[in-house]
């Protein structure tokens, strides 16, 4: 009865039909650019200490595409954490649509990229003014001391560079410079005037002879090492390079024959229809470039272009891959686990989220059991991170078998609205889950069914997840509506998930019609920060307020949207910012979700004034809400509401 | 202690105990190589290195005496290059041709930590700038004259893959 509704060419009609301009994920669910009250990927933000600016970004375990969108929205309004990761998790459908219907153009994205490097600028100064301001003046001591410290400095130089330029292979040889760059003596004050024009994104760039030199005082492995150091600091490693490429000739030669600075090929974000595929595979084959590359980032790309560049790092390297992200190359072949397995054998971090599409795939499914058993022969006991959401598999069942007899080291696993062609089963049994990945961290299955064990004195007892940190298990309501009605999670299934998980941080069982708070209350972690449980109908009732009053000392996120109980809104807002006994305690929330819930505005009024960390708030659909407050705040915005609610606007 | 002295490339000498001067894997090379364990009369000259920047390098080393080893590379790599001691911010505030010599002069002594927070601050210097600010940072300036430029225009032009 079901099969039919969970294709998504059947879900896209019947949804198409009420409202035509949204775009649908793999299983129906409308996702795109209209704001969705449900999402699917989790909304951790770590680590922990930064959750004002760009949290996402800085996270290690949760890495977002960086992408130029999501930069721009970043940069724009700052937005608050939560609003971030809906377009986060809108992101991966936006892009995937965009390649799909053949809208993408790079135009647009080259001059995003532009500001965003001027933005990420902005931020670097908010943070290091001293250092800033010192530069300045130290600008201005050199100036004058210019004619004679460099000559100085100079002579040094030259001993310590005929020393070490031995040991540094590729570095630059001085005769070359000079054959490029005659006359050294005109310092033309123009300098400042050549604009560059020439984008981030322009891999060719990097062929191009830069307009600028100097002489060097540092010698260049010292170079490399300070080069390094800024790589690190800075997400975006291809872009990053180019821009340093773009400074002077000396540091291009350098960038474009140490291998070891190009150890994270990140190309997401170029456009791969352009990029200049020959001239990489000129840059390996002059330089051996990319013998080094630990970690290659193409997702967003078309899976053809994809695979010719794995194909060409493939030829070079020595086996060092570790992590390797292929989200959203649509139409992947089955031959490119074939490269990884041959060629990657201790990849760690593989992300191939969204590579099946969900009309007949042109190649071989990648999952199938042909493909991708062999591959996790190979492979599975490396892994410890392994994404597969949005993918349309053959046997959902059979692919998860796999994970589970290979996979003992997996830490995160992303099965998230996977689909299976023969058949709804896409259920995972717990008990077998845990006792074969028992290192998971970070659990992402969102309208995925698991089977709780049937307990009984005879089995042996569960062994749980003791490093969960993420639990990530929402059900969308269309898909509920579609299945049987059986379908969701329940207290039972919870309570098995989360056995051990003694911090657990995260907690995402939207739309869960089953769940009761009493589950909730028996999770072993007192330091849950993010929980989201809008539309769980079972717990509409006053008592969720225990829920909230056991972690209200750690919750940093809250998502109670669609909760149409106004005595169980006002108990749970009062118990964010009260303890047991009444008294006050310091909130550390910093985001709530309102949206389309009954809260009323007294307990709003309330919140807002007791939590002092809070800047984002959503409120949209509040229907006991006075008029012209039901929207979504963060930033200045939520500064002005608050001060608004102090001065009784909406009283 | 036993102290040995050290004669900068100006023919400044300096003082300093032998354990200080044995963080400078290049000393301590000499040192050994030579059996030199304290001060014979005779000063070791620190070619490369002037007085006022050796100054800075023995300050650095006195201070950073009793630090644990530095740990191997790849567990520094993890570390985030914004990661500088305070006592080190504080210290290497001097200019930028100071701190390109003391650079340097770490290079040639090969003192790795102050190596690592010398390159680190540079780094800070060029992160989050645009190749016009980083010029401008460390007053790099065009060298070539219009003509030049057109050369390398027309040089470069098989590059462009259509």
């Amino acid at each position: 009865m079901e099969q039919g509704d969970l294709l998504p060419d059947t879900a896209k009609q019947s949804q198409s039909q009420k409202k035509p301009r949204r775009k649908k994920g793999i299983l129906g669910v409308p996702v795109g650019n209209q704001p969705i009250l449900f999402n699917f990927t989790s909304k951790e933000l770590w680590p922990d200490e930064k959750s004002d600016v760009d949290d996402v970004a800085s996270d290690e375990d949760y890495q977002p595409e960086p992408r130029a969108i999501t930069g721009i929205k970043k940069q724009k309004n700052k937005i608050s954490s939560n609003e971030q990761n809906h377009n986060e998790s809108k992101l991966a459908d936006e892009s995937s649509s965009i390649t799909n219907n053949g809208e993408y153009e790079p135009m647009p994205l080259i001059e995003e990229s532009a500001s965003l490097s001027s933005s990420s600028d902005d931020e670097d100064g908010n943070f290091h003014i001293n250092s800033k301001n010192k530069n300045k003046k130290t600008r201005k001591r050199v100036i004058k001391k210019k004619s004679v410290k460099p000559k100085a400095a100079t002579k040094s130089t030259r001993v310590i560079k005929s020393n070490s330029g031995q040991t540094n292979g590729p570095a630059i040889s001085s005769p070359n410079k000079k054959t490029k760059s005659p006359k050294k003596v005109k310092n033309t004050a123009s300098g400042s005037h050549h604009s560059h024009s020439t984008s981030l994104l322009d891999f060719n760039s990097l062929l191009r002879p830069s307009k600028f030199d100097f002489y060097q005082i540092i010698p260049p492995e010292i170079l490399v090492s300070i080069f390094s150091h800024v790589l690190d600091s800075e997400k975006e490693y291809a872009k990053t390079l180019i821009k340093l490429s773009h400074v002077c000739e000396t540091w291009r030669r350098l960038i474009i024959s140490t291998p070891k600075l190009w150890e994270r090929l990140d190309l997401c974000g170029f456009p791969d229809d352009r990029f200049p595929l020959l001239n990489l595979k000129k840059m390996q084959e002059d330089n051996g470039l990319f013998v080094c590359v630990k970690q290659i980032n193409l997702s967003g790309w078309s899976s053809v272009n994809a695979e010719r560049l794995i194909q060409i790092v493939a030829n070079s390297t020595n086996f060092d891959l570790e992590l390797l992200n292929v989200k959203n190359c649509r139409n992947l072949s089955s031959k490119f686990l074939e490269i990884i397995m041959e060629r990657f054998p201790n990849i760690k971090s593989l992300d191939i989220s969204a590579v099946t599409t969900s009309s007949a795939q042109n190649c071989t499914n990648p999952f199938t059991n042909n493909t991708f058993r062999p591959f996790l022969n190979n492979c599975g006991s490396k892994l410890k991170e392994l994404f597969m959401s949005e993918n349309l598999m053959p046997s959902f069942p059979s692919v998860i078998s796999n994970v589970m007899e290979f996979c003992y080291q997996l830490e995160v696993l992303d099965i998230s609205n996977v689909a299976s062609l023969g058949g709804r089963s896409t259920s995972v049994a717990i008990d077998k889950l845990q006792n074969s990945c028992p290192r998971i961290r970070i659990l992402r299955a969102a309208n995925i069914n698991f089977t709780p064990t049937v307990c009984s004195a005879a089995t042996p007892p569960m062994p749980g997840f003791p490093f969960l940190q993420e639990l990530s298990i929402p059900f969308h309501e269309s898909f509920m509506m579609t299945n049987s009605m059986l379908d969701g999670n329940t207290d039972w299934t919870i309570e098995l998930l989360t056995k051990g998980a003694e911090n657990l941080k995260l907690l995402d069982i939207r739309g869960s019609r089953y769940i009761s708070h009493g589950s909730l209350l028996r999770i072993p972690t007192w330091s849950m920060k993010h929980l989201s449980m809008s539309n769980c109908t079972k717990l509409e009732n006053e008592s969720l307020k225990d829920v909230i009053l056991k972690w209200n000392n750690s919750l940093v996120d809250i998502d109670l949207s669609w909760n149409k109980s106004e005595k169980c809104m006002n108990a749970c807002a009062n118990a964010i910012w009260n303890d047991r006994d009444g008294q006050k305690i310091e909130s550390p929330l910093r985001s709530i979700q309102l949206r389309g819930s009954a809260i009323s505005f007294e307990s709003l009024r309330d919140l807002l004034l007791n939590c002092p960390l809070l800047n984002s708030i959503d409120l949209q659909s509040c229907r006991s809400l006075p008029r012209g407050i039901k929207r979504a705040y963060f930033g200045d915005d939520f500064k002005q509401l608050r001060s608004d609610l102090l001065q009784g606007k909406f009283d | 202690m036993p102290i040995i002295k050290l004669l900068s490339s100006d023919e400044e000498p300096f003082e300093v105990d032998v354990d200080i001067a044995r963080m400078s894997i290049t000393l301590r090379t000499m040192l050994d190589d030579l059996g030199i364990e304290e001060d014979d009369g005779e000063p070791i000259p620190v070619q490369n290195v002037n007085s006022s920047i050796l100054r800075k390098v023995i300050q650095w080393c006195t201070y950073h005496k009793n630090d644990p080893p530095t740990p191997d590379d790849d567990e520094q790599r993890e570390k985030r290059t914004d990661d500088i001691p305070s006592w080190d911010a504080d210290f290497l505030k001097v200019d930028q041709g100071t701190l390109f010599e003391i650079i340097l002069a770490a290079n040639y002594l090969d003192i790795k930590g102050l190596l690592d927070v010398t390159c680190k601050t540079v780094a800070n210097m060029i992160r989050g700038k645009t190749p016009e600010e980083i010029r401008k940072t460390f007053n790099i300036k065009n060298d070539f004259t219009p003509q030049e430029e057109e050369q390398i225009r027309r040089e470069n032009e098989w590059c462009e893959e259509k």
